[in-house]
């Protein structure tokens, strides 16, 4: 695959931001009590109520604006320092969306909409960040 | 190149590091283990079986004397009656017909008590009120430690063999709420001020008991409503 480390950064951006507005709602819906507004099936109600939607007492949502924030970052950094976080924050996000996505089917039996579409994010963010690892490093600046 | 390598490898390898450990966590965490409300789910159903649930009724609803229990999932004296004192019930006057029960779940103890009252509601739309309250009785920790919360109630219901998403939207209705406050509403008007406090209304009258009695103590209490005694 051909694309310029640019215009990666770019869509990676694009990626975290959408992840930071998905781990927003969640976190609001969660603070406020309500159980969230579920667009496909209906086990958003069940999944948030599960002891999965804590991890030490600290909330998922929480986890995931932490985490799509940080790809936002790297998507703003330049440099291998902003390739290396990238790929560490999607490793992150997909190891443990791999887990609750387990979660949900062998041990909460129940599927939230706004979960998966957090690990399909994941996914998009991983498969960037990759091919940002592998892209060639711009050329170094000429009027420096 | 060679750096390139180190990087890569560094990403990879604290990424693993931090999955792992975001995993041992969210293994570890919550108040108690899956296996006891699974464990105590079955007790629970078991203890009931074969009893027609109805609501918040247990027992035939022809039945003359009706015992209505003012509970608080959190209260060491309820989960002591249900334990303890049930079983002699059930098997000496609801099973025979004579006795149906009914529990009214409180918020007595803390401000956890409250997602207790309002998911026994909630199990009750499902018919399940009395093998919810049981298995959480089963697991109960101390009085407002945390142990009484979402997860473990779901947890419960789950076991349970409840439609999940009917009992999460039950819970957090305004049904549920308005039930729990008619049972407050009720608990004070008969000028009780303990949990458990039971009521038997039969052919004999009304007669309450606070606290918890004896198989004999509520043995008279039944006489009595039964106006036999």
């Amino acid at each position: 695959v051909n694309v310029s480390e640019p215009t990666l950064r770019r869509w990676l951006a694009v990626v975290a931001l959408a992840g930071l507005a998905v781990a927003l709602y969640l976190t609001v819906d969660r603070a406020a009590g309500h159980a969230p507004a579920c667009p496909i099936g209906g086990g958003c109600e069940t999944v948030q109520a599960s002891r999965y939607a804590e991890v030490a007492g600290v909330p998922v949502a929480w986890l995931g604006l932490t985490g799509y924030a940080t790809l936002l970052v790297a998507a703003l950094l330049p440099g291998a320092l902003g390739r290396a976080l990238g790929l560490f924050a999607a490793l992150v996000g997909i190891g443990f969306s791999a887990w609750l996505t387990y979660a949900e089917v062998a041990l909460i039996h129940s599927l939230c909409a706004w979960c998966l579409a957090s690990a399909a994010l994941m996914t998009v963010a991983l498969v960037l960040t990759t091919l940002r690892a592998g892209a060639p490093e711009p050329a170094p600046s000429l009027s420096s | 190149m060679g750096s390139r390598r180190n990087w890569i490898a560094a990403a990879v390898l604290s990424a693993l590091a931090v999955v792992g450990v975001l995993v041992g966590l969210s293994l570890g965490s919550g108040p108690s283990g899956t296996g006891d409300v699974t464990k105590a789910a079955r007790e629970a159903t078991a203890l009931f079986a074969g009893l027609p649930q109805r609501n918040a009724m247990l027992g035939q609803p022809s039945a003359p004397v009706t015992l209505t229990e003012y509970a608080d999932l959190q209260c060491p004296a309820c989960r002591e009656a249900a334990l303890e004192r049930l079983p002699h019930l059930l098997k000496r006057w609801v099973r025979p017909g004579t006795v149906r029960l009914v529990i009214r779940p409180l918020v007595f103890i803390g401000p956890d008590s409250e997602i207790g009252a309002l998911a026994t509601v909630a199990a009750g739309r499902q018919d399940s009120a009395w093998t919810l309250a049981d298995t959480l009785y089963r697991v109960q920790g101390q009085e407002n430690s945390g142990w009484l919360d979402r997860s473990v109630v779901s947890r419960a219901a789950q076991a349970l063999g409840l439609d999940s998403a009917a009992f999460a939207r039950a819970t957090a209705g305004r049904a549920a709420r308005a039930a729990v406050q008619a049972n407050q509403r009720g608990f004070m008007a008969i000028g009780a001020n303990s949990t458990p406090t039971f009521v038997a209304r039969g052919p004999g009258g009304l007669k309450g008991v606070e606290g918890v009695p004896t198989d004999a103590g509520f043995d008279d209490l039944v006489r009595r409503a039964l106006g036999r005694l």
